[in-house]
């Protein structure tokens, strides 16, 4: 079965920035995604780029590191966090907003942690993590053009640059 | 039968799916591609507390990506959106997606969010290299997402009966939804 560690060559060879990590505490793998991860998308990213990290991971792993059991519909868990926290005052209308943007994305959703850090996320079903190159590809870098199609205008909301109204337009 | 097979008796994958529900005793309607609406599979997932039933309306989406300079065939995407029984005003709405922006973190696939059109729904886009997609993952979609809504409803529904908003959430921070910090 393939593990995440398996991933990071495919991702290597397409120029996406990794490295093998752990989860503090932790056995489990995960890999991180570097900044400005895509160079399709390096350009357009430059403003949000120095703090836009991302990773992915295996539920599966998670879950047996805690002896949950496990099926063999696994998720890659893709997460990229956006480079801002949202000012508690501002936290409503981001979630409107967020929530207006999560009804048009192609794929995963934006969120709030219980930190106010926004981030994407993509939970990807993957039966007995069978899945090809092309897929993986396709759903990091389709994560990346969302963060740049709708992360400037999350971030100017939540800085009170722009009213929730033009942030959905 | 294989897929060579069904696509050679013109059976479109969501038309395959509609079979293969009905045969696991989902309630299934297949509604195929009309004008500009792309064909879509409605079916019943389950029923909440109350015995409302709850919809979910599946179709199949391309990709559309700016990042695609060969033009190579893309994966597709299935949607899965669950529209909830519940109604809610348009005032409702802020309050009802801050609810969905605390449920989302620890939801294990999808998003909740309430808009004008659906009301308050939930949805899940399963990427895929084809368009006959394991019936496995489909029906684990439909199951995941059915018992998570039906553990978020009863918030959902003490918010629209008149409980206040930092009153749930203050639940919330004590009670069975975990929250996941870790992003």
């Amino acid at each position: 079965m393939i593990q995440i560690e398996d991933l990071q060559p495919i991702l290597t060879a397409s120029e996406i920035l990794t490295e093998l990590a752990q989860f503090p505490g932790t056995q489990v793998p995960y890999l991180l995604l570097g900044p400005e991860a895509d160079p399709a998308y390096r350009d357009q990213t430059l403003q949000l780029s120095e703090a836009r990290v991302g990773s992915l991971v295996f539920i599966n792993d998670l879950l047996r590191s805690i002896g949950q059991p496990v099926s063999a519909i696994d998720q890659l868990q893709l997460t990229l966090t956006l480079p801002f926290t949202v000012p508690p005052t501002r936290v409503r209308e981001l979630a409107q907003c967020m929530a207006a943007f999560n009804q048009r994305l192609q794929l995963g959703n934006f969120g709030m942690n219980g930190q106010n850090l926004a981030y994407f996320r993509y939970h990807w079903l993957v039966f007995e993590r069978q899945f090809s190159s092309k897929s993986l590809l396709t759903a990091i870098r389709l994560a990346y053009q969302q963060c740049s199609d709708f992360g400037p205008r999350l971030e100017a909301l939540a800085s009170g640059q722009i009213q929730l109204a033009s942030a959905i337009d | 039968m294989s897929i060579a097979e069904l696509e050679a008796a013109g059976l479109s994958p969501l038309a395959y799916f509609e079979q293969a529900l009905r045969r696991l005793n989902y309630a299934v309607a297949y509604q195929p591609q009309h004008n500009s609406q792309p064909e879509q599979l409605l079916v019943v997932a389950g029923k909440d507390q109350q015995g409302q039933k709850i919809m979910a309306r599946l179709r199949l989406l391309t990709i559309e990506s700016e990042c695609n300079p060969e033009q190579e065939s893309l994966p597709v995407i299935l949607e899965n959106l669950m529209v909830l029984p519940q109604t809610c005003s348009l005032s409702q709405q802020a309050d009802l997606n801050l609810l969905a922006c605390i449920f989302n973190r620890s939801a294990p696939i999808g998003a909740f969010f309430a808009s004008s059109e659906w009301g308050l729904c939930y949805r899940y886009q399963q990427l895929s290299e084809s368009a006959w997609i394991s019936l496995n993952i489909i029906v684990n979609t439909l199951q995941q997402m059915l018992a998570t809504s039906l553990a978020c409803l009863p918030y959902f529904n003490a918010y629209l009966a008149g409980e206040t908003i930092s009153s749930l959430c203050q639940r919330l921070e004590s009670e069975a939804i975990p929250s996941d910090d870790s992003d």
